[in-house]
């Protein structure tokens, strides 16, 4: 196997890895607000990461920008969804948020 | 068609999409239950992009590309229409 | 290595089976719906693996996009209507009806019927597809699925426009008259905007790409529409007013243009041929020029049905003439 090929499969490894830790925040955290943090950070390093692996394996320029792209297109995604979820999250009597006091 | 360990990084990414699942049938907000659509958005994209590693087709990076481009339709339709403020729905 | 590909699909399989059960069996409408939107993305993976890329396309952009925003919004119509005369939480028509059994009986006969089909080693004949491809050159396009949607099976596709012009007619005869819902002061906001600044752009070049790519790759006018229309939902939400009423002629022109270009062409080509049948010089332009229009069209007609049932759309006011 090639250089490249066990490069990529490392890095989509590392982001499967970020793909579980987001789906395992999104079912053990105890809030709304908690899960969307899992939700959208690691579910945005592991989709880079992916995206990492998958550029290696292209020969073309145009496929490898396209990649990039739809990388960033899900960062952009997220970030705003994350922020309007938050938000109304916020604003809605019944969302209740469970709070570590730990100071 | 060249098949490489990339389906089973696929199989894998999909088993850890229906693990998101439990969220959206659990809730209890509808927020929650968004969350996994938007999970889906992301991961969907993932599973695409592996696929596309699998058989060589770079065709499925455009259907991830127009995934990631929608993904974020969803939510805001949920937060601007069905869950703006002081709608007080009830939260399952 | 087969085993891959099997465990995959086995995945697969068990995921859309286990969500479209979930979907059926809830009991609140807007967990049964979050679930469909979740099912749609399977099946659009599904078509992946069938080998049927140009569908899974238009599954990935009729599915996350529209189709999730009409549910919504018309599970919100619903839920306005109805509030302080029953309780917040609608429940899933299906769950525990006797009719929802039987839907489920059927089904289950229908999947072995198939699979008995399936497994007795009955293989497909080919039907018209080798005919087909072998008079691809004479369509004007190398995607052999842009080839029978816009030129062998044109007529087919024509009327699918007509439709969707029908169903955006019959949202507005039912909206007539309906004032538009003001965002409130609370729902605008600076993040949604700049998403929609940047987001906008991307979607159009991507819509055009597809169009343009749906000569030899999967792509094509419903997809790309498809994506507009969803774009056209989120500029809804943010607070733009787009100008949606049929007062205005460019609305007019903008929902009717795409059938119209394609009747057109239909008929231009009737000096000495059939209707729709395009000279094989020219049928790759004629082809392009009507799916721009459609694609167009369709991205409209998606926004209008979406304002529709999320009872956005406005009543002329005065000094907007015929």
């Amino acid at each position: 196997m090639s250089i490249s090929a066990v490069l990529s499969y490392l890095l989509i490894g590392f982001g499967l890895v970020f793909f579980t830790a987001g789906t395992v925040g999104l079912l053990r955290f105890p809030d709304v607000f908690s899960r969307l943090h899992a939700l959208t950070k690691a579910d945005n390093l592991g989709l880079g990461l992916v995206v990492f692996g998958a550029i290696l394996r292209q020969s073309e320029l145009t496929v490898m920008l396209k990649l990039v792209l739809i990388w960033l297109l899900v960062l952009i995604a997220s970030a705003t969804t994350c922020y309007l979820v938050a938000e109304s999250a916020r604003r809605n009597p019944d969302v209740k948020e469970s709070r570590n006091d730990a100071a | 068609m060249t098949e490489q360990p990339y389906i089973l990084l696929a199989a894998y990414l999909l088993l850890t999409l229906m693990g998101g699942v439990l969220r959206a049938v659990w809730g209890p907000t509808r927020a929650d239950r968004m969350q996994t659509a938007q999970l889906f958005g992301t991961g969907g994209a993932g599973v695409l992009i592996l696929l596309g590693l699998a058989f060589e087709d770079t065709a499925l990076f455009d259907i991830a590309l127009v995934l990631a481009l929608l993904s974020a339709v969803v939510v805001i339709t949920f937060t601007r229409n069905v869950w703006s403020s002081g709608s007080g729905d009830d939260p399952s | 290595m087969l085993l891959d590909g099997l465990s995959f699909d086995l995945l697969l399989s068990i995921a859309l089976i286990a969500l479209a059960t979930a979907a059926l069996r809830a009991r609140d409408l807007f967990k049964s719906i979050v679930i469909f939107m979740l099912f749609g993305l399977l099946v659009a993976i599904a078509w992946v693996r069938v080998h049927a890329p140009d569908l899974a396309l238009a599954e990935a952009a009729i599915g996350s996009g529209i189709t999730g925003a009409l549910f919504l919004g018309a599970l919100n119509r619903i839920e306005r209507k109805r509030k302080g005369a029953a309780s917040g939480r609608l429940e899933n028509p299906v769950n525990g009806s006797t009719s929802g059994a039987w839907a489920v009986l059927l089904t289950l006969v229908l999947t072995g019927l198939l699979a008995m089909a399936v497994l007795s080693g009955w293989s497909y004949s080919g039907g018209l597809a080798d005919e087909a491809l072998s008079r691809i050159d004479e369509s004007g396009v190398v995607n052999p699925v842009t080839a029978v949607i816009l030129n062998f099976r044109a007529y087919d596709t024509l009327l699918e426009i007509g439709v969707l012009l029908l169903a955006v007619l019959g949202v507005y005869a039912v909206c007539e008259g309906q004032t538009m819902r003001d965002l409130r002061r609370r729902d605008r906001s600076k993040v949604l905007e700049t998403f929609v600044h940047l987001l906008s752009p991307m979607v159009v070049l991507t819509a055009g790409y597809l169009v343009w790519v749906g000569y030899k790759e999967p792509g094509g006018a419903f997809q790309a529409g498809a994506l507009l229309g969803g774009a056209g939902v989120v500029l809804l939400l943010s607070g733009r007013e787009l100008p949606l009423h049929t007062a205005r002629t460019v609305v007019r022109i903008i929902l009717g243009g795409g059938f119209l270009v394609f009747l057109l062409a239909g008929l231009l080509v009737m000096k000495d041929r059939a209707f729709l049948e395009y000279p094989r010089a020219s049928a790759k332009h004629i082809i392009l020029i009507i799916e721009l229009a459609c694609t167009v069209s369709i991205g409209a007609i998606l926004t209008v049905l979406f304002s529709g049932c999320a009872n956005l759309l406005a009543a002329p006011s005065e000094e907007e003439g015929p």
